[in-house]
């Protein structure tokens, strides 16, 4: 059965759709850091729902502070400039609703709005469902 | 922020024309430019790399003929720092 959850968010149209989300490290890296005995970091934040955005990216606080190692390149194109190189790192992402995606691979961003710590993209999209209810100014998820 | 695994990205794209030829749409596993292995998916490849080298940076990579773009219409600088 899919988990859903509906947010009311008075400045949606300002702002956007934008939820907060729990991210750590992968699930295959949690296992590894726990096998090593460290401890495994986790970090609340503000995430907007993107859909103009292809893939999901981080800020470089959150990479800090899970102390992400990368897995790998990508080619990012943003609408003012020519391809470039990014990296690459794998996430856990939970939201609210207990729904959770164990691996996650996104990428690293300068934010421009400070206040966003995640991009969620049409990667994430792709498992469920975005209702946006500009009347209501609310969200509903649903995976 | 600089590219951490550059070498190994380069590494990847000199040998691309190898990879695409007997491995396609698997998942590569590059550590200091050797290959570790090729695999059927992501998942696979991570948790093998983290298994032989522990959580550490290693580079992993879907072989594709062309490269997987991105796209990002706003809020992402494009500056480095």
């Amino acid at each position: 059965m899919a988990k859903s959850f509906t947010l009311k968010l008075p400045h949606l149209r300002e702002n956007g759709p934008t939820c907060q989300i729990v991210l750590k490290p992968s699930d295959p890296a949690i296992e590894e850091l726990r096998l090593e005995k460290k401890d495994v970091p986790t970090i609340r934040v503000s995430a907007l729902i993107d859909t103009g955005a292809s893939t999901t990216a981080i800020s470089q606080k959150v990479i800090k502070k899970l102390r992400l190692v990368a897995r790998g390149t990508t080619k990012v194109y943003t609408s003012n400039k020519d391809s470039e190189i990014r990296n690459e790192y794998d996430v856990a992402l939970e939201f609210d609703t207990d729904a959770y995606i164990r691996i996650l691979r996104v990428l690293d961003a300068n934010l421009e709005d400070h206040s966003i710590d995640c991009l969620i993209g049409r990667d994430v999209l792709a498992h469920g469902t975005l209702i946006y209810n500009g009347p209501e100014k609310q969200i509903t998820l649903s995976f | 922020m600089s590219v951490v695994l550059e070498k190994e990205y380069k590494f990847y794209l000199k040998h691309l024309d190898e990879f695409t030829a007997d491995h396609l749409n698997q998942f590569v596993l590059i550590k200091d430019k050797e290959i570790v292995g090729f695999y059927a998916s992501y998942e696979a490849a991570l948790t093998s790399g983290l298994k032989q080298f522990g959580n550490v940076p290693f580079f992993i990579k879907e072989v594709r003929e062309s490269e997987e773009v991105h796209f990002f219409h706003q809020r992402i600088s494009t500056k480095n720092g």
